[in-house]
C-alpha cells in the first residue's frame, strides 16, 4: 500500500474523531501508522480541517480571550484572524499551540456590524450554553455568527459538543443557519447522536448595526430553541417507540418463555395472540 | 516532533473485557484478556498485542454507523490484524436466503470458512464446499433445535426479523453464538435495526450433571430518520455486557433451556441499558451542552430567592430582639 494511500485513509479516521477525542483518535492511528516522517509531513491538512469544522476554541499566546479556529477568519497559511482584537495569530495545528497576538490589521469597514452582533450573540450565549464559546466573522458580504459549545468528561465515558453556524448579509436579509449536535457515550459500548439541520429563518433588517443584530438574535434564540425542543422530543418520542417496535420487553403474554415447553409454543402463539386481541 | 505521546494500550484495557468475539482458539482465556496485555507488552507479540488495542480503541471511538466501512480501512492499514479484528469488531449482520430451504439466516464470522456460509437450516455451504467446518452430528442436533427454540423465542419478542444459532465444538464442551436482526423501515417514521450476538462457551462438569455457561452479548442498535422539522438524525452504536452462571442438566433443563433463559435474561438487561443510553443519557448530554432555560434567567432567580431568606432571617432575628 503507497503512502499516499496509507495517509489518506489516517487522513480519514482522524476527520471521524468525536469531539474532544481527537488526541486520542491519533495516538490510535500514530500506533497503528508506525511512521512519524509520512504523519509530520502529510496530516497537517486533515487537523486543520478537523479544527476549523469544529470550530475548536483557542487561546493566543498572552491572550484573555479564546478566539475560534474556523473556516471565516482562515486565509491560506496556518494564521487565523480574530476580530475583537483586529490582530491575527498562528495556529500549529499538530502540536495544539497558539502563537501571540500580532497587531497591524485594519480595521475592516463592517466592523461596527460585526461587532454589535458579535456582543448580541455573547450576550445570548451566556445565557444558553454553560460552556459555550462565539465569534463573528466577516465573510464574503456576509457576517458569520459561530458557536461552539463542549463538554467532554472522559472520565464518564461521554463527550458532546453543539454548534452552530448562522449567516446574514452585512446590510440585512436572509438570515441562514446549521445546527448540529454530537455526542459520544462509549462505557462498554460506542453510542453515537449526530444530528445536523439546515435552517432558513427568513428576512432581518435594522436601520442600524445594533436594530439588525437584535433582530438577528432573535430569529437564532427562536430557531435554537425549538431545534433543541424537537431533539428532545426525538430523543423520547419518536425514537423510542420505534426502539419498542423492534423488540417488546416481554412476549405479548407478558410472561417470559418457559423454555421447557418452547415446543409447544408454536402452537400457542396463535392462541396468545388471539387471547390478547379480546383481552384489549 | 511535537506529537504528544502515545498512550495507545491503556485506554484500550477496558475495552478488552467487551470483546465479544475471540475467536474459539481466545475463547476459553476470556477472563485473562487484561493480564496477557499487561504481561505481552515486554515481549516479542508486545507490537501485535498493542497494535490490535489501538485498532480496538479507533473502533470503539468512530461512529458506529460505518463501522462497515472503517473496518475495511482499518484491515487495509494494519492487514496482520485481519483476523483478530474480524472476529473481534461487530459489525450489522447480514441476511441471506438458504438455496435449500429457502428461509432466511444470519451471516456471521462463526458460521464462515473461506468465501462461505453455512445454513443452520440445511448445514450446506453457500457456495457449496465440501469440507467446510461443520458441527459434530451430536452438537448438530443441539444446533436444529436450538434454532427452532430461538425461531420461536423471535417470534415471540421481535414479531418479525430473522434469527440463527451456530454451534461449534471445542477441545472440553462447545460454543454457539445466537443471533437475531430486525429492521424497521417506517418511511414516515424513524428507521431502525436491531443485530443481536450473543456467543456462549459451554464446559460441562460433573458426569455432564451440569454446565458452565459464559455469555459475551452486543446488541448494535441504528436509528436514523430525516424529518423536515429535525433534519438530519442518527442515534447508532451498540452495548455489551458479559455474565457466567453453572446451571444443572438433567431431563428438564437442557442446553437449549439453560441458554435460552440465560439469552432471554441478557437481552431484557440488555434492552434496558439500551433504553437508558440511547433514549436518557444522550438527552441529558444534549442539555448540558445547550440549555432550554436562560441560564443567566436561573441564576438571578437562585440569587433573588437567597435574598429572600436572607432578609426572612434577618427580620426574623429583629422580631425575637
Amino acid at each position: 500500500m503507497s503512502a499516499d494511500q496509507r495517509l489518506k485513509i489516517a487522513s480519514n479516521f482522524l476527520l471521524q474523531a468525536p469531539p474532544g477525542e481527537l488526541n486520542d483518535v491519533f495516538n490510535d492511528v500514530r500506533a497503528l501508522l508506525n511512521d512519524d516522517d509520512l504523519l509530520q509531513r502529510g496530516i497537517g491538512g486533515a487537523f486543520s480541517t478537523y479544527d476549523t469544522e469544529q470550530l475548536t476554541p483557542v487561546k493566543p499566546e498572552g491572550a484573555s480571550d479564546e478566539v475560534l479556529l474556523t473556516q471565516y477568519n482562515h486565509d491560506s497559511s496556518s494564521r487565523y484572524f480574530d476580530p475583537r482584537t483586529s490582530s491575527t495569530f498562528e495556529y500549529d495545528h499538530i502540536a495544539r499551540k497558539a502563537g501571540p497576538l500580532e497587531n497591524g490589521v485594519a480595521e475592516g469597514q463592517d466592523e461596527e456590524a460585526r461587532s454589535a452582533l458579535d456582543t448580541a450573540l455573547q450576550k445570548y450565549v451566556r445565557e444558553h450554553f454553560p460552556e459555550g464559546r462565539s465569534g463573528v466573522f466577516v465573510h464574503d458580504g456576509e457576517l458569520v455568527a459561530c458557536v461552539n459549545s463542549g463538554r467532554y468528561s472522559a472520565s464518564n465515558y461521554w463527550t458532546g459538543l453543539w454548534r452552530s453556524v448562522w449567516r446574514v448579509p452585512v446590510t440585512g436579509g436572509t438570515l441562514r443557519g446549521t445546527l448540529s449536535a454530537y455526542v459520544h457515550y462509549y462505557e462498554d459500548g460506542n453510542v453515537q447522536l449526530e444530528s445536523s439541520k439546515d435552517v432558513d429563518a427568513g428576512k432581518v433588517e435594522g436601520k442600524d448595526a445594533n436594530s439588525l443584530a437584535a433582530a438577528a438574535l432573535k430569529l437564532i434564540r427562536t430557531f435554537e430553541q425549538e431545534h433543541q425542543q424537537s431533539l428532545n422530543e426525538a430523543l423520547t418520542g419518536t425514537s423510542e417507540s420505534a426502539f419498542r417496535q423492534l423488540r417488546r420487553a416481554l412476549p405479548i403474554t407478558r410472561n417470559k418463555i418457559d423454555w421447557a415447553k418452547i415446543g409447544s409454543y408454536r402452537l400457542g402463539e396463535h392462541l396468545a395472540a388471539a387471547g390478547a386481541r379480546v383481552g384489549s | 516532533m511535537s506529537f504528544q505521546s502515545p498512550d495507545c494500550g491503556l485506554k484500550a484495557l477496558d475495552w478488552g473485557t467487551t470483546r465479544s468475539h475471540e475467536k474459539l482458539s481466545q475463547l476459553h482465556r476470556f477472563s485473562e484478556i487484561t493480564d496477557q496485555r499487561e504481561t505481552k507488552r515486554g515481549d516479542g507479540t508486545a507490537c501485535d498485542q498493542s497494535d490490535l488495542d489501538s485498532a480496538l480503541d479507533l473502533m470503539r471511538r468512530l461512529p458506529p454507523n460505518r463501522v462497515e466501512e472503517n473496518l475495511a480501512n482499518l484491515i487495509e492499514l494494519a492487514p496482520h490484524l485481519t483476523e483478530e479484528l474480524l472476529s473481534a469488531v461487530d459489525q450489522p449482520l447480514k441476511v441471506q436466503k438458504c438455496k435449500k430451504t429457502g428461509k432466511e439466516y444470519l451471516l456471521c464470522d462463526y458460521n464462515r470458512d473461506g468465501d462461505s456460509y453455512r445454513s443452520p437450516w440445511s448445514n450446506e455451504f453457500d457456495p457449496p464446499l465440501p469440507d467446510g467446518a461443520i458441527p459434530s452430528p451430536k452438537l448438530r442436533k443441539i444446533e436444529v433445535a436450538a434454532n427452532e427454540a430461538f425461531d420461536t423465542y423471535r417470534e415471540l419478542y421481535y414479531e418479525g426479523g430473522v434469527s440463527s444459532v451456530y454451534m461449534w465444538d471445542l477441545e472440553e464442551g462447545f460454543a454457539s453464538v445466537v443471533l437475531i436482526k430486525k429492521v424497521s423501515d417506517d418511511a414516515t417514521k424513524v428507521k431502525g435495526a436491531w443485530d443481536s450476538i450473543h456467543v456462549i462457551e459451554v464446559v460441562e462438569k460433573g458426569g455432564a450433571r451440569s454446565a458452565h455457561y459464559k455469555l459475551t452479548s452486543t446488541v448494535l442498535l441504528y436509528m436514523s430518520t430525516n424529518k423536515a422539522n429535525l433534519g438530519g438524525f442518527n442515534l447508532s452504536g451498540s452495548l455489551t455486557r458479559q455474565a457466567e452462571q453453572d446451571c444443572p442438566l438433567d431431563s428438564e433443563n437442557t442446553h437449549i433451556t439453560n441458554i435460552g433463559r440465560l439469552v432471554e435474561d441478557m437481552e431484557l438487561r440488555l434492552r434496558g441499558s439500551l433504553q437508558d443510553v440511547y433514549f436518557g443519557k444522550t438527552r441529558d448530554i444534549v442539555n448540558e451542552l445547550r440549555s432550554v432555560q436562560n441560564l443567566q434567567e436561573v441564576e438571578r432567580q437562585k440569587q433573588l430567592q437567597q435574598e429572600i431568606r436572607f432578609k426572612i432571617d434577618g427580620s426574623s432575628k429583629k422580631d425575637g430582639q
